[in-house]
């Protein structure tokens, strides 16, 4: 190729262009690409020394993230989660809509909020570990039951 | 004295410049509008159909091929940490969740859109589009997509000069490619892959999936996103799978009804010659 | 026009079955390809410039080859005025004699010594065009460099993917779902970097070739690697030793209705010998048209009779044995080892095993040590002298 090799030095369609109009480069060798960067020039123009704005990164924060510290902070023994199950939300999320809901609801403090809804996300999961519990035991019996009747 | 006749110099000079360029300009304009009016005469219909695509916005309907949601669901928007951050990326990011750098979904799918459309009118040009990245994890990936949608992978480590040297590295002259899609820019945590650097020297554009690490600098048509997760890898090299391909459906239709065109010709010589 | 090829898949994998041609044909389709460049420079005047270079180096390459291959006709047809022989008829073989009796060569190294060799058994191949008229390549990992060798590795990952997946029960990729064995590989051995880099035509580093090795080991050692067993010893080669097998082999029948075993070149040091063995015989040796007094020392008659003697059938065969090169006990050692060789075929398995215990069976490899420099022999000084 005839065109300079210094990438550094405007972009590839402006060095191109430049050949073209220098008559270095007939129109009939152009890129295939040119008419298209053409049409659809990219947003950012792809020098090498575009310069780097400035401007800070901001933090992403959300108001429920205050009710997710807390969780955290009393709740020691996380059980775990499926990140890829969408369907069921986890212990933490039910707590902070539960809290949001009693705040709006019965104009309560943040803290006794949280204390109301950490309290009942609690009870209802220990009810359920233990509904479960009983549940597998019966069914433990029920197949010891039947293993005894099968050898009888 | 001198001074005046210095300044008389460079006057005359930068209008000599000015009016030459002028000139050129018109020069110039008037050998696109020239061949536009050769290419409408030699009634070369492929060629105008090339050059009436690029008045479309999205000529090959590649809007509706991805959704932010689906962009989102392959972990498009995660970077890597704030500490890596290169501060070249910061137009596309959209901030910092304790510490991880979470990418602006929307300038990513308005880019991602621009680089679908830029691949698609190259492959309509039958231009030469080389899928390239340097991670192992993904080759086979990658190689696949390009053997499906008959382009072509480089996977491998990359020779130094394979386009700048390209006659000795290929042991002849070589057609180089019209277009590179790097969908890994980095070789190692720091390095760029020497690619984006060959091409640009070339002349070649580059699509780049760039990460919160690298630098979208020499990228043509940058794709802010995550480079390293292979859901979103996989929904990259579908997309543009999916952009390349659809390519053949639309010449498909182009033919199918300039074919129409030419069956009821037909047809119609036909019930000529048996009206004689 | 060329876009349309996007269309029809066919287009390209037919272009590629005419790239993957094997080495021999690249040469012949080098000269197709000039013989038609005229036609191509007429039907499309848009042919790329990596095309019409191709072109050139074709034109080039087969001139060269021309002016080679002349030259040869032209040294054959003297050597066989020099040794006045018929140069119509003179064929390569000859042609070697000639010119180990013309141009005799001390030097230790065979491939250093003169020869005269047709130019395409001497030059290096040429790699036929990789791509298109429009500069399009054929082969999807062209831009690579190396896209034969890269397409190994694709393809061996390809197959540990789909072996992969059979184990953990999705979709079967393929249909051998009866197949569980693993592969025995005894008696074979993974290409060499040089035997690898011959067949693909391709320069290949040595961290390139431990990339192959690496995915043939995980795929030879899946535990159904049977599967994928046309692919795995597609990239193995032979040991030496299995190669040649000890089974008996079913004798073939003589005009006269008398079963017999032939075998060809039965080397022993530098003697080569031509052992026919048949039954039933009446004890009936001729070497070189002579009975056994072919050889004067009892020592080599007594190699020839020994295997005759050890299976009892020294009256119950007839040997015939055209034998060539070496001296008196090479000679006698080749027809032993032809005659054992052929009477494994006439023998109970029993007599078999004996016969291969007693090392009947087994080649004789040994070759005189060579001469070193500052002494007299292979091992031998010469005499110590104080003064």
């Amino acid at each position: 190729m005839a065109h300079s090799r210094l990438e550094k030095i405007g972009t590839i369609y402006t060095r191109i262009t430049g050949l073209i109009r220098a008559g270095s480069m007939s129109l009939e060798d152009r890129p295939l690409w040119y008419e298209v960067y053409q049409a659809f020039p990219p947003k950012y123009p792809p020098r090498y020394d575009r310069p780097a704005p400035v401007e800070p990164v901001r933090n992403i924060f959300y108001p429920e993230d205050v009710i997710r510290a807390k969780f955290y902070k009393s709740v020691k023994n996380v059980p775990s989660v499926n990140l890829s199950d969408r369907s069921r939300p986890s212990l933490c999320q039910k707590c902070i809509e539960l809290c949001t809901k009693l705040q709006k609801e019965n104009n309560l403090e943040l803290n006794e909020a949280f204390d109301q809804a950490l309290n009942t996300i609690l009870s209802e999961a220990e009810t359920k570990s233990a509904s479960k519990q009983e549940s597998e035991s019966t069914v433990g019996s029920d197949i010891k039951l039947a293993n005894q009747t099968t050898i009888n | 004295m001198a001074n005046v006749l210095r300044t008389f110099s460079r006057w005359i000079n930068t209008n000599r410049v000015s009016k030459d360029s002028i000139k050129i300009n018109s020069l110039w304009n008037r050998s696109l509008a020239t061949e536009a009016a050769v290419l409408e005469k030699s009634s070369n219909l492929q060629e105008a159909d090339k050059l009436s695509a690029l008045e479309h916005e999205d000529f090959f309907n590649l809007k509706p091929s991805f959704t932010i949601k689906q962009l989102f669901d392959a972990r498009v928007h995660f970077g890597h940490k704030e500490g890596t951050l290169d501060p070249k990326m910061k137009p596309f990011i959209f901030g910092s969740r304790l510490g991880h750098i979470i990418f602006d979904l929307d300038s990513t799918a308005e880019l991602l859109f621009a680089a679908l459309n830029f691949t698609a009118h190259i492959a309509y040009r039958d231009g030469i589009i080389l899928f390239v990245s340097q991670n192992p994890q993904t080759s086979y990936l990658i190689e696949c997509t390009a053997n499906d949608c008959k382009e072509f992978a480089h996977t491998r480590l990359w020779r130094q000069g394979t386009f700048t040297n390209s006659t000795m590295i290929y042991g002849a002259v070589t057609r180089l490619p019209d277009l590179v899609i790097v969908l890994n820019t980095l070789t190692t945590v720091l390095e760029q892959h020497p690619v984006i650097a060959e091409a640009a020297k070339m002349a070649i554009p580059v699509i780049g999936i760039v990460d919160s690490n690298c630098n979208p600098n020499l990228i043509t048509y940058p794709i802010p996103g995550n480079d390293d997760t292979p859901t979103a890898v996989e929904l990259y090299c579908k997309l543009f799978k999916n952009a390349i391909l659809a390519v053949n459906t639309r010449w498909l239709t182009i033919i199918l009804s300039r074919e129409m065109v030419w069956d009821g010709s037909h047809k119609k010589t036909g019930e000529l010659s048996s009206i004689f | 026009m060329s876009s349309l090829r996007k269309l029809f898949g066919d287009y390209r994998s037919l272009a590629g079955a005419v790239g993957r041609m094997t080495q021999r044909n690249s040469v012949l389709w080098f000269c197709s390809a000039v013989k038609e460049e005229n036609q191509i420079d007429r039907k499309d005047k848009k042919m790329s410039k990596a095309m019409r270079a191709y072109l050139e180096r074709a034109t080039k390459y087969n001139e060269f080859m021309k002016k080679e291959r002349d030259a040869y006709e032209i040294g054959r047809r003297h050597l066989a005025n020099m040794m006045g022989c018929d140069a119509e008829t003179f064929s390569q073989e000859q042609i070697d004699e000639a010119i180990e009796y013309l141009f005799p060569s001390g030097l230790f190294e065979k491939k250093a010594r003169p020869f005269l060799k047709p130019p395409h058994l001497v030059y290096p191949l040429k790699k036929e065009a990789e791509f298109d008229e429009t500069g399009r390549p054929y082969h999807f990992l062209f831009y690579t460099g190396k896209p034969n060798f890269y397409s190994i590795l694709h393809e061996g990952y390809h197959h540990l993917k789909a072996l992969n997946d059979m184990e953990v029960g999705k979709k079967a990729a393929m249909k051998l779902t009866d197949v569980f064995e693993p592969l025995d590989l005894t008696g074979s051995k993974w290409l060499e970097l040089k035997e690898l880099e011959e067949r693909l035509v391709e320069p290949i580093m040595k961290s390139e070739y431990a990339n192959f090795i690496n995915i043939m080991e995980r795929l030879s050692s899946h535990k159904r690697a049977f599967a994928v067993k046309d692919f795995i010893m597609k990239n193995r080669k032979p040991l030496m030793d299995k190669q040649m097998s000890f089974e008996p082999t079913e004798p073939l029948t003589d005009t006269d209705g008398r079963k017999y075993v032939l075998t060809r070149e039965c080397p022993r040091k530098t003697a080569k010998a031509d052992v026919k063995v048949i039954s039933p015989g009446t004890g009936l040796i001729s070497i070189n048209g002579k009975n056994i007094e072919y050889f004067r020392s009892m020592a080599a008659r007594k190699q020839i009779l020994f295997p005759l003697d050890l299976t009892g059938l020294r009256d119950g065969v007839d040997i015939e044995a055209t034998v060539k090169g070496g001296g008196e006990i090479g000679q006698a050692g080749a027809i032993r080892w032809g005659i054992s060789w052929g009477l494994r075929c006439f023998v109970s398995p029993d007599m078999f095993e004996t016969m291969r215990l007693a090392g009947l069976l087994q080649r004789d490899y040994r070759r005189p040590e060579r001469k070193k420099p500052g002494q007299a022999g292979a091992r031998r000084k010469f005499t110590w002298k104080k003064r």
